[in-house]
């Protein structure tokens, strides 16, 4: 005798299959999506300097094509999450289970943002000298611009170091005031 | 020696009887407990990516024009092929999985092949991309180095890079693992339309790997 006798067989499951025509659909979609992306970030600007003659136009309008592209990627993440992981035929405890766990990675983001972006990213110095707590005053590192920089100055190059410079990136650009405000 | 009783007949493949573990009423109630504990370790993967990805975000305010100029850097190409080899996997995952539902042994086990394919494609195409990079000097960490003009904390951009993408290519190959685990048991015959619950769960990991992928690829590929 079988020592599984006693449990039930696994019938009576009722599979739910997804469609030739849903998985396909959803590849097709995916990819146009993807190439969407990809059109936006690569032929968008060259068309609108060509054509409408915007002086450089990745740049100006980077904030709109950078939304449109995470938009696609959303896009793109809500098929797969929807069709191909199939949550819209899920039971509502596991729908619910990914979308509370979304909405608490956004508050992961507002949180980290809310403090990132309300910095004085234009401080100086004598800013943090006057107003930072003592702790802070030696700091020399503040957010910035950056700045082009040669790779001869401060790097290593075949394990040996150049002009004296020393290891870490962060003094190698003391004198561009870049980096974080610690 | 498997008895009659265990042995399920379905078209004229033979599969291997599954019974519900002795701790579960019914077969739905184990699918639906294995599925929602699945769905709880893809939201700790989830949170782990996103922490990454909020450092990312970070650094990106913090240094656009850096981002944007590394962004130049990265070979858009290359990315493009990796993200329809993904979504290409992704779909074979899926009728790898239908067949499974339909106890379609043989194409089961193709589709579940084929899609191991697709992840070894993706990490030659990732393998020539970190050894472009090496050779230009860019590592990870206090190795960086470029032979070239760059923009300053340009090793905050490539340190991310290396991390993400690595920390992605790990789950590729454990994702491979799985399915090719999948496979040699789909092949024996241990999952047809009653029982199919490892190879729902594979999929539904190797479809988080894609779905990370399609924001990593315009995050650090196409924004600039």
């Amino acid at each position: 005798m079988s020592e599984h006798d006693h449990h039930l067989v696994e019938a009576q499951h009722e599979p739910h299959a997804i469609s030739f025509k849903a998985a396909f659909g959803v590849t097709f979609l995916l990819i146009a999506f993807t190439l969407f992306n990809v059109f936006v970030s690569v032929c968008v600007p060259h068309l609108l300097e060509k054509f409408l003659k915007v002086h450089n136009a990745a740049a100006e309008y980077s904030t709109v094509f950078n939304c449109v592209i995470m938009g696609g990627a959303t896009l793109c993440g809500v098929l797969v999450v929807g069709l191909f992981m199939h949550i819209v035929a899920d039971t509502p405890v596991n729908r619910l289970t990914f979308i509370s766990g979304t909405i608490f990675l956004g508050f992961f983001f507002l949180f980290t943002l809310s403090d990132t972006l309300t910095r004085r990213t234009q401080a100086t110095p004598e800013f943090i000298k006057d107003h930072a707590p003592a702790s802070f005053r030696n700091s020399s590192e503040i957010p910035g611009k950056a700045v082009l920089i040669p790779a001869k100055e401060g790097y290593q190059k075949n394990g040996e170091e150049i002009e004296g410079h020393g290891h870490g990136h962060d003094h190698d650009h003391g004198h561009s005031h870049e980096g974080h405000a610690h | 020696m498997a008895t009659e009783k265990q042995i399920t007949k379905i078209g004229n493949d033979f599969f291997k009887t599954r019974f519900v573990a002795h701790h579960f009423a019914t077969a739905d109630q184990e699918f639906d407990a294995c599925k929602f504990g699945m769905w709880m370790f893809l939201l700790t993967e989830i949170m782990l990516f996103g922490g990454l990805f909020v450092a990312w975000v970070v650094y990106r305010l913090w240094y656009p024009e850096t981002f944007k100029h590394c962004a130049q850097l990265m070979d858009w190409k290359l990315g493009l092929v990796n993200t329809c080899i993904l979504i290409l996997s992704s779909l074979t995952m899926s009728l790898a999985i239908r067949a499974v539902k339909m106890s379609d042994k043989k194409t089961a086990v193709k589709m579940m092949l084929a899609t191991v394919l697709c992840g070894a494609g993706f990490l030659i195409v990732k393998y020539f991309e970190y050894s472009h990079k090496f050779h230009l000097g860019i590592f990870p960490g206090a190795n960086f180095s470029f032979d070239g003009e760059h923009y300053s904390n340009a090793h905050h951009f490539f340190s991310l890079y290396f991390v993400m993408t690595g920390t992605h290519v790990l789950h590729v190959i454990i994702g491979m693992t799985a399915i090719l685990w999948c496979s040699y048991r789909a092949a024996r015959g241990h999952f047809y339309k009653d029982y199919y619950t490892p190879v729902e769960l594979t999929g539904m990991y190797w479809h988080l790997v894609e779905l990370i992928w399609i924001f990593l690829f315009p995050m650090f590929y196409l924004i600039k």
